[in-house]
């Protein structure tokens, strides 16, 4: 090993470290100690395997921001993290950070992962941060995940395009403002775009899951 | 002469069941049977037509209404109406505005009414007051009618409910008026005043909204010692974001400044929107905050958060768009607002008011977060 390998070598865990310091150091200048350090290590954790640090440091500014205890920032911080990874890993092969920051939201309102996977099958190129988004509104609306799940990949499937997803999310919203119950709302919604696309393919990615 | 202008006040009352949107469009269509002072009932058809657009610092308000009985009762009246709020001093609004109406419409007979009115406003968000001055002229047999009047009130709202006292003295030469309205048991001469206080209430129960109008009235120089009252009842319920069926009962006393006659009525009729910004946008007068969202061209889209409170308040947002660093809210009319660019994907928003808990837009999805707060879900296309 020549002397400029080692040299190499040796920059690598300062440049991670470094780094991880920089993020940190965005941290809200009135956090605690404790939560500084707790972070600082998720951060670097995420950091090695490849996961989008700025969102646990925004989620700990988050709680400070709420006024939250040190121990629920860390605890919010080290789920997050958890949920990250979660949706990377689902929405394999490449997700954008936005898809798996809409996954790892999804995943929080109590979507289960195995949709992600789904989901990414009926869109295997383009972008989920939206169809993801939308699915955790409906969710959050209190629509069952599998249900909201099957009617949103179904009309990808379809080739819905994400400002008729968009549409639907709105309408839906509306519909429940207005007092219908959340699933008649879906039901009437989504017939509405369905019946401005082309016939579906033989099978839905929902419906008939790729075995790996 | 005693068939005159009814649309105006059946109009009325079935607005007055009706929260305002900032940009809407209302058509309202029905029917209705009339009795004025002395004459027998008549059945009546109504059209009436509201376009209300609000941008920056004024808000501008135009309507139509016609009451169709195929005799003299038909009348046709329109208002144009635009209010202004003052930039440096955002408490204050002025208003002003014109009113006209044509009498005997399908026997066309040239009388009618002019009207003109200028307020001034001072609000303080969920409460307020005015004051302000109105004069008209009316014109039936050739003779021009002259009436003034002074009016002051209070306004205040509470979670849904909204109530509004008002004080107005009208003076006039239109004897002809009263006359109609059976008011005297003979024709007075010369100019009267009457002065009267008027309590109206309005209710929002869900998809209901009630309303009532009270008005006690005393009578000064030629018609002095002449003590009357009226009550009016409309309710309107909304079987969707967009579609109204609305009822109004009671009572109007005579208006010399518009020219309205003393008159009972029964009315229902449909009310439809056709422009609004958001199926949620009434919710901000039901709610107190709603946020909405407009695509922008080069993408994400442009979020308002718009929250009726004291427009003393400390109000104030926050959420994934300020890293949920608390944000300042601008007075802009009668609202508190904000709008922020947000790029796609999902986002979460909150509010709050004096420094109290945070709490979603009315008309977003609430999520709570890991640390036991509330916010409002945005899906942003």
């Amino acid at each position: 090993m020549t002397l400029r390998r080692l040299f190499l070598i040796s920059l690598v865990p300062c440049a991670t470290v470094s780094v991880a310091h920089g993020q940190v150091a965005r941290l809200d200048a009135t956090a605690d100690a404790g939560v500084r350090r707790a972070v600082e290590r998720e951060v670097i954790a995420a950091r090695s395997i490849g996961l989008p640090e700025r969102l646990l440091i925004a989620k700990a500014n988050e709680g400070i921001a709420k006024r939250a205890t040190p121990k629920r920032i860390t605890d919010a911080v080290a789920a997050l993290g958890k949920r990250l990874q979660v949706a990377r890993d689902q929405l394999a092969p490449n997700p954008s950070e936005d898809e798996i920051a809409a996954g790892a939201d999804a995943l929080y309102l109590g979507v289960p992962a195995h949709i992600l996977k789904k989901m990414r099958a009926a869109w295997p190129n383009r972008s989920l941060a939206l169809p993801l988004g939308v699915l955790t509104e409906l969710v959050a609306k209190g629509l069952p995940a599998d249900r909201a799940a099957r009617t949103v990949t179904d009309l990808m499937t379809r080739g819905a395009t994400n400002v008729q997803l968009y549409s639907l999310a709105q309408s839906v919203q509306g519909d429940v403002a207005a007092g219908w119950a959340p699933e008649a709302a879906l039901d009437l919604r989504a017939r509405g775009v369905m019946s401005l696309l082309p016939p579906a393919p033989a099978a839905s990615a929902f419906t008939n899951p790729r075995r790996p | 002469m005693r068939g005159c202008a009814v649309a105006c006040l059946l109009f009325a009352a079935l607005h007055g069941a009706a929260a305002q949107a900032p940009d809407e469009i209302r058509i309202e269509a029905g029917a209705a049977e009339v009795r004025q002072a002395g004459t027998r009932s008549r059945d009546a058809a109504l059209l009436g037509v509201v376009w209300r657009r609000t941008r920056d610092h004024v808000a501008t308000t135009a309507s139509g209404s016609m009451t169709l009985a195929r005799d003299s009762i038909d009348t046709a009246q329109g208002l144009l109406a635009v209010r202004y709020q003052l930039e440096k001093h955002r408490r204050w609004s002025i208003e002003t505005g014109v009113a006209g109406a044509l009498f005997s419409v399908t026997q066309f007979s040239g009388s009618g009414n002019a009207a003109a009115f200028v307020r001034t406003h001072r609000e303080y968000g969920t409460h307020g007051y005015w004051v302000g001055g109105a004069g008209g002229v009316t014109n039936r047999t050739g003779d021009a009618m002259r009436s003034t009047s002074t009016d002051a009130g209070v306004w205040g709202v509470y979670n849904r409910t909204s109530a509004t006292f008002s004080a107005v003295s009208t003076r006039s030469l239109d004897t002809d008026l009263l006359s109609a309205s059976s008011l005297p048991s003979r024709r007075p001469v010369g100019t009267y005043t009457v002065r009267d206080a008027t309590f109206g209430v309005q209710q929002s129960l869900a998809a209901l909204d009630l309303a009532a109008i009270g008005t006690l009235r005393r009578g000064e120089g030629v018609v002095a010692g002449v003590n009357d009252r009226a009550l009016m009842l409309a309710a309107a319920l909304y079987v969707s974001p967009v579609v109204a069926l609305t009822v109004s009962a009671g009572r109007q006393l005579a208006d010399p400044l518009r020219a309205l006659p003393d008159a009972k009525f029964v009315s229902a009729s449909v009310r439809v929107l056709l422009l609004r910004q958001d199926p949620a946008v009434r919710q901000i007068f039901r709610y107190g905050a709603i946020a909405l969202t407009e695509a922008d061209p080069a993408g994400g889209a442009t979020l308002t958060i718009r929250v009726l409170a004291s427009s003393s308040a400390r109000v104030e947002a926050y959420g994934s768009f300020s890293a949920w660093q608390p944000v300042q809210m601008q007075w802009v009319l009668d609202a508190w607002e904000l709008r922020v660019h947000l790029p796609p994907g999902p986002q979460r928003v909150a509010v709050r008011i004096n420094g109290s808990q945070w709490r979603a837009p009315a008309n977003l999805t609430k999520v709570t977060d890991e640390f036991g707060g509330e916010a409002g879900l945005v899906v942003v296309p």
